[in-house]
């Protein structure tokens, strides 16, 4: 359940209940993990807003999940400097490791994979984000070790 | 003033406009998509570019405020070759499907794509291919679908409802409600006049014509007052679809749902086709003449043996003007009866006669554009948006322009929603509400600084003294503070409106709710142009000028369908009592002592079924007439389909009636009856202000056996008894319903669709409840409309105006299975 | 030049508001509260400082704008969402130097009589959001926010607005729209957000970077600060340099260093010493430039000269192994993803660009088709909503015009020149 206290202190911070419409959005999709019709249909209620205005904005913006997440989410970038030091070899590699398609979940539930555009490490290509954690310096050694610390 | 330069042509126009509006009015052409008369500006077609002279980039004309000087070029070659690729673009995945599209003939992408040529094919793509979602009145075929946005911004910015959006981004974005579930809206149909291509389509009207085989007409609505002009498109002498014409009418193009899809009315397979005669207790189909000489010869009995004043008329707030006209001749002049009346008596009558009492005025005609401009508007528990919608999308355009829109209102109304602040009261304490913030005003001393000379303001601040804030907070179940808050807001504004309904089928208003208001308003110094409390029905008010209600000590609505025994004879044209109005057991126990009971409908109404003789009436677009709206204006209708069966016009029925009994009413021909008709104006009154003290009488009384409060009135989709006539607006909704709050549902143990009892001192009847949040506890919504529901039998009658709620207890319904009505 | 904005960063604990005091933080903003805001808006004015997000618009004559309009309350918002690819410049201080976008935030927040702030972090740094709030949460436990900073009666509240992926967001508008809850679409302008802008209010949106140099500006007075650099666009700048050089990241520079300095004394030269093939000076959306432009000073003034842009500052550097025709697509991609689909051109243009890029990528491609890439980036440029279709038509138009031989290497040969 979206936790409405949390919402209420939230609507605080802008002179318009809407202005929460964000944040409201990346606490229920922390509560629920990916953003369910019935997590968009509680950030609704709680805001007073169409649930229609919920979802547009919910899939306006390419960080909120519209299908169900697994345990830990890769967000990896394929942007030019990534990709010039191999980051679509390194997706090739999640695929053959986890069996892991952009966008999709792996067969355990353990991880999901989003292509990210630039995620501001090009200094430190190819980067990835798992959860929040941000892992730059990549090769196909590092993301292997690094993701194997993720159970 | 500016002045500037349109291809060559040195235009004149007003500073502040955009570039695509001067184009407009010079009628000089320049392409658009997205844009809208009724909304912001939104640049994304980006058809509409134009060269302006010293500027590097085009521009985009709706959204380019014109500047003095300006030279502006609408067409050439770069712009023709920027359009080109736009429609080419759009054409890469639009399906060209024009054969089977009911939009083709009068869409605009066709349009464009024939004026600039066909593309050079340079691009190849799949087209879409997503499903066609459809819904009870609307369908939505997403492939056809240019994102324009129109429908979706249509929707949330002037309606206020926000069931549909753009969903995704970028080329992938589509418009759909939020879960691509069926659409569940008002069913206005406003986005389907917005969408310039063949993406929103009305579903009565799918394969139904092409559009070049339509031939148009207008006429005037016959749902509610604000008298909206209908554009009929008809073929074969058909009306098959009604759509509202940008900037036409009083509604200027806008249209709610019973405008748009009610129409088909008059095609109801219950329309009467013939007379009917009760005969050895059965009806009888029988052609005229034995008809209007069984009427004749009967009411010419009863005025012998009983005397004229046995003999009454209940008029309609829906038929036209003329034939209201001439019901009340044929009673005073051939009957000799001033026992005429119609429903305006139990909702509208009180809202002028208060505003007599107070304002000293026998008429107050609304504006539409009222709350415009205004600083403040307090709307008084009163569904606008439902009953009257097109006055009601005028708040919501006045918030967006800067209005602050607060709403007092137990239930949850759009405006309630959408307005920019909600005071929940408890159900019938508008009245208490006003006295709190009049009070607050004298204690501020308002009234002081203004000259204001009306009598009664002594006894009025005597009274009100006990309507502190702390009072009206326990009495209302608002927050005192808040209230407080909004009351200062009200009376210190720089300009104000008070807006409320008294309709036929609401209760929990009265006449001194009318006083309490006006009492406020003259105050405050406002006259009574701050006081907009629309009719009910097409023609309420002219039915009112039109003398449809005693002039000279005749029998009003009270008198002949709640006194027992007062009449012998009833006249019922166009009016349903049994269904729309209060006590219907009181009222069917004094039909069925009636020597003579004639119904003219056109149906076969509840009332209809205890008449001797029933009457067919042509309908609306059937006949030529006129309505006068809420806002005092006379509007044409013409005769715009033949008649069903042998139903005749009401008034030529009295004319003939009139005839067969001997008298010429001296009108022959309808344009007769049309100069007449011109000639009513409203009465002037005194203008002389007085103070009416406080006369409310205190919280419903709900006991411990009846603990609830039951509020009557008309739903969106519904009006009165007429639209349930409607199959496209019985596809919405064909079912009565309660709608009960959670709490309640919870208590009694009431689940959301099952069956209700609600027992009032009157009666029970058993109808579907509705759990909604939009109700608070301790309160029931019922609609009126429909019949088989008789609410009608659990309310009570208030002979003198007042709010008069109805304290029901509730409980599931015992036993199982079936709709038991009453 | 002493670096400033990007000053102890390498120290362990520099996002702690103990170490920015130490290296001298928040004095400035002492100085600022005992002026008068509209003589903090005349030394910004003289300081000449231009705003950091791209466009290069004067801060002084957008405040000026701001604070002339007599509607209240006014809102200060910073724009955190840098996400235009190569560009990484305001990261560090988000991450370890908060405390002087915030110093500079209060600042401006005085000088503006704007008494909300909001800090629009992009979703794709949540580790700033962290540094961030922490640092919001010392400010106010320091009495450096709130209704009374530093008991001068003056007041300034900051919060965090968490963005969600989406480019578009950086637009001043769009990013408007994305505070208020809507789906970020780039508003109409006029009328500007200083005048209507959030919740219809005067709102003033500046960069991290733009914000950040406030507190120098405050302490060294605008004239002096008018003195680093190029003097017609002066201050400090942070340059981000990417791709195919020694030593990638961020370096403080004098605005209007040459990009070849840049590239070979600061970022230690191309990797492996390879030949330099091409450059984007300012981000993905900056028209490329060969190597013999290289001389060129990296200031709003200098790079239009050569046909290019300073935009974000960010330096993406290829050598001669990279295919240019690769780096188009995936530009492209990225601009196709982030179109935000309100206006035709952008919304279908893009796509078209990218699928035509990706034919002759993969060795399908057809004669015509450079001709076809530039007749639809023609119908964007200077056509669409906003700046994003300018900037995709710009990338593919300007890869066209100097690696001509590139595309048509690949579209006859069906392989790639690299």
């Amino acid at each position: 359940m979206l936790d409405r206290e949390k919402v209420r202190e939230i609507v605080r911070k802008y002179p318009e209940r809407r202005g929460a419409l964000l944040p409201a959005l990346h606490l229920a999709q922390k509560e629920y993990g990916w953003l369910s019709p019935e997590a968009m249909k509680e950030v609704s209620r709680a805001l007073n807003l169409p649930e229609a205005t919920v979802k547009g904005v919910a899939t306006f913006y390419a960080m909120y999940r519209r299908v169900p997440a697994g345990r830990h989410l890769i967000q990896i970038c394929t942007n030019v400097a990534c990709m010039i030091f191999g980051a679509e070899r390194l997706v090739d590699l999640l695929k053959e490791r986890y069996g892991l398609e952009p966008g999709g979940t792996s067969e355990d539930g353990r991880f999901s994979l989003m292509i990210m555009e630039c995620i501001g490490a090009c200094d430190r290509a190819p980067a990835m984000l798992v959860n929040e954690d941000y892992h730059p310096d990549l090769n196909e050694e590092r993301i292997m070790t690094i993701l194997e610390g993720y159970k | 003033m500016i002045e500037l330069t349109i291809d060559g042509k040195l235009i004149q126009a007003e500073k502040g406009s955009t570039i695509l509006q001067i184009a407009k009015a010079n009628n000089i052409k320049i392409p658009h998509l997205c844009w809208d008369r009724r909304l912001k500006p939104y640049g994304g077609c980006r058809l509409c570019l134009v060269e302006v002279e010293g500027q590097r980039k085009l521009l985009a004309a709706c959204s380019t405020p014109a500047e003095n000087g300006m030279v502006i070029k609408t067409d050439t070659p770069v712009l023709r070759k920027a359009r080109k690729t736009v429609l080419e673009l759009l054409l890469v995945h639009h399906p060209l499907d024009c054969p089977i599209c009911d939009k083709a003939g009068e869409c605009d992408l066709q349009d464009l794509a024939y004026q600039y040529g066909p593309s050079e094919g340079r691009f190849y793509a799949e087209r879409k291919h997503d499903p066609e979602a459809t819904s009870p009145l609307i369908e939505r075929n997403p492939n056809r679908c240019i994102l324009c946005g129109r429908c979706v911004r249509v929707c949330w910015e002037h309606q206020g409802v926000g069931a549909i959006n753009l969903i995704g981004r970028g080329f992938n974005t589509k418009i759909s409600p939020a879960f691509e579930e069926t659409l569940d809206c008002e069913f206005c149909g406003q986005c389907v006049d917005a969408c310039p291509v063949g993406a929103l389509g009305t579903k009565p009207y799918k394969y139904r014509a092409r559009a070049w085989f339509l031939e148009s007409t207008d006429t005037i609505c016959p749902y509610c007052s604000v008298g909206c002009t209908l554009t009929l498109d008809l073929r074969e002498g058909k009306i098959l679809r009604v759509r509202g014409m940008d900037g036409v009418g009083v509604n200027e193009g806008d249209l709610c749902g019973k405008g748009r899809f009610g129409f088909d009315f008059i095609y109801s397979e219950g329309r009467l086709t013939k007379p009917l005669l009760r005969k050895n207790g059965e009806f009888q189909e029988v052609d005229w003449e034995e008809a209007l000489y069984y009427i004749a010869e009967r009411l010419r009995d009863i005025k012998e043996t009983h005397g004229p004043e046995k003999i009454g008329a209940i008029g309609s707030a829906r038929t036209t003007l003329e034939d209201d006209i001439m019901l009340a001749r044929f009673f005073r002049e051939v009957l000799g009866s001033d026992n005429i009346d119609s429903s305006a008596r139990l909702g509208y009558a009180w809202a002028l006669k208060g505003m007599e009492d107070t304002l000293g005025i026998k008429s107050n005609p609304v504006s539409l554009n009222s709350p415009i401009g205004k600083e403040v508007v307090l709307v008084l528990e009163s569904d606008i948006t439902s009953t009257h919608p097109i006055f009601g999308l005028k708040f919501l355009e006045a918030m967006h322009e800067g209005t602050e829109v607060i709403v007092v209102d137990p239930r949850k109304t759009k405006l309630a929603r959408r307005g920019n602040r909600w005071l929940r009261n408890r159900p019938g304490t508008i009245t208490p509400f006003l006295y709190g913030i009049t009070h607050l005003a004298m204690k501020e001393g308002v009234h002081l600084k203004k000259d204001i000379t009306a009598e009664g303001l002594d006894e009025l601040e005597d009274g009100l003294r006990e309507y502190t804030p702390g009072k009206v907070s326990e009495l209302t179940g608002i927050d005192e503070d808040l209230f407080r808050e909004v009351a200062l807001r009200f009376i210190n504004a720089e300009s104000r409106l008070l807006t409320l309904t008294l309709g036929a089928a609401e209760n929990q208003k009265g006449l001194e709710t009318i006083h309490a208001a006006a009492n406020l308003l003259m105050l405050l110094g406002e006259g009574p142009e701050a006081l907009q409390i629309p009719s009910d029905y097409s023609n309420t008010y002219g039915a009112w000028l039109a003398g449809l209600r005693p002039l000279s000590g005749g029998k009003d609505l009270y008198g002949m369908l709640y006194t027992p025994g007062s009449l012998k004879a009833l006249y019922v044209m166009g009016e349903d009592p049994l269904v729309t109005m209060p006590d219907a057991g009181t009222i069917e126990e004094n039909l069925k002592d009636l020597e003579l009971l004639i119904v003219q409908d056109i149906r076969l109404s509840e009332t209809g079924k205890l008449a001797h003789v029933v009457l067919p009436a042509s309908s609306w677009a059937e006949k030529e007439g006129s309505f006068i709206n809420s806002q005092g204006i006379r509007q044409m209708l013409p005769k715009v389909v033949s008649t069903t069966g042998d139903s005749i016009a009401d008034w030529k029925i009295f004319r003939n009636i009139a005839r067969v009994m001997g008298h010429d009413l001296g009108t022959v021909e309808f344009s007769q009856l049309k100069e007449e008709a011109g000639k009513i104006v409203p009465e002037e009154g005194t203008r002389k202000w007085r103070f009416i003290p406080p006369e409310w009488e205190g919280l419903a009384r709900t006991t411990e056996e009846y603990p609830i409060l039951m509020v009557t009135g008309n739903i969106m989709q519904h009006s009165g008894s007429l639209s349930v006539m409607s199959k496209s607006l019985s596809h919405v909704l064909s079912d009565a319903f309660v709608q009960i709050s959670p709490e309640d549902a919870g208590r009694f143990r009431i689940g959301d669709g099952e069956f209700i009892e609600i027992t009032s001192p009157k009666g029970t009847v058993y109808i579907k409840a509705r759990v909604s949040d939009e109700i608070p506890e301790g309160m029931l919504f019922v609609p009126l409309h429909f019949a088989h529901a008789r609410v009608n039998l659990l309310t009570e009658v208030s002979r003198d105006g007042k709010a008069l709620l109805t304290p029901v207890r509730i409980g599931p319904r015992k036993g199982n299975g079936g709709s038991p009505a009453g | 030049m002493d670096k400033f904005l990007l000053r102890g960063i390498e120290e362990e604990g520099s996002a702690a508001i103990a170490s920015y005091r130490e290296k001298g933080g928040y004095a400035a903003l002492e100085k600022a509260l005992s002026m008068k805001p509209e003589e903090i808006i005349e030394e910004v004015k003289r300081s000449g400082l231009r705003g950091r997000g791209g466009a290069g618009f004067p801060t002084g004559m957008k405040w000026d704008f701001a604070s002339r309009d007599p509607k209240f309350p006014k809102y200060l918002i910073c724009n955190a969402d840098e996400g235009e690819p190569g560009t990484f410049k305001d990261r560090p201080i988000l991450e370890k130097n908060p405390h002087l976008l915030i110093e500079g935030m209060i600042i401006s927040g005085h000088a503006l009589k704007a008494e909300y702030g909001y800090i629009y972090l992009r979703g794709e740094y949540p580790g700033a959001k962290v540094v961030l709030e922490q640092a919001i949460e010392e400010a106010y436990k320091e009495g450096l926010l709130g209704d009374d900073i530093l008991g001068k009666g003056i007041k300034f509240h900051l919060s965090v607005h968490q963005g969600a992926g989406a480019y578009i967001c950086g637009e001043e508008t769009a990013l408007i729209d994305s505070i208020e809850g809507r789906r970020g679409q780039p508003r109409i302008k006029p009328p500007f957000p200083v005048n209507v802008g959030a919740w219809g209010m005067p709102t003033i949106v500046n960069n991290v970077e733009t914000l950040s140099n406030l507190p120098l500006i405050v302490s060294i007075g605008g004239e002096k600060y008018a003195g680093i650099g190029n003097p017609e666009c002066p201050g400090p700048k942070i340059y981000s340099v990417s791709c195919c050089v020694k030593k990638p990241g961020v370096y403080e520079l004098p605005m209007g260093t040459t990009l070849r300095e840049i590239i070979y004394t600061h970022a230690g030269g191309i990797r492996d010493d390879r030949p330099l093939k091409a450059v984007i000076p300012g981000g993905i959306s900056t028209p490329v430039l060969t190597p013999d432009q290289i001389d060129c000073k990296m200031d709003f003034v200098n790079l239009p000269k050569v046909g290019s842009m300073l935009g974000s500052g960010a330096v993406m550097v290829f050598d001669d192994t990279v295919c240019l025709v690769r780096v188009c697509w995936r530009a492209l991609r990225f601009f196709e993803h982030e179109s935000c689909g309100k206006c035709v051109p952008c919304r279908e243009g893009t796509g078209w660009l990218r699928n035509i890029l990706e034919r002759i990528e993969n060795g399908f491609g057809r004669k015509g088709d450079i001709e076809l890439l530039q007749d639809v980036a023609h119908s964007m440029a200077g056509k669409t909503f906003c700046p994003l279709g300018d900037g995709a038509a710009n990338v593919v138009l300007s890869f066209i015009r100097q690696f001509h031989d590139e595309f048509e290497h690949h579209i006859e040969k069906k392989e790639c020149m690299a």
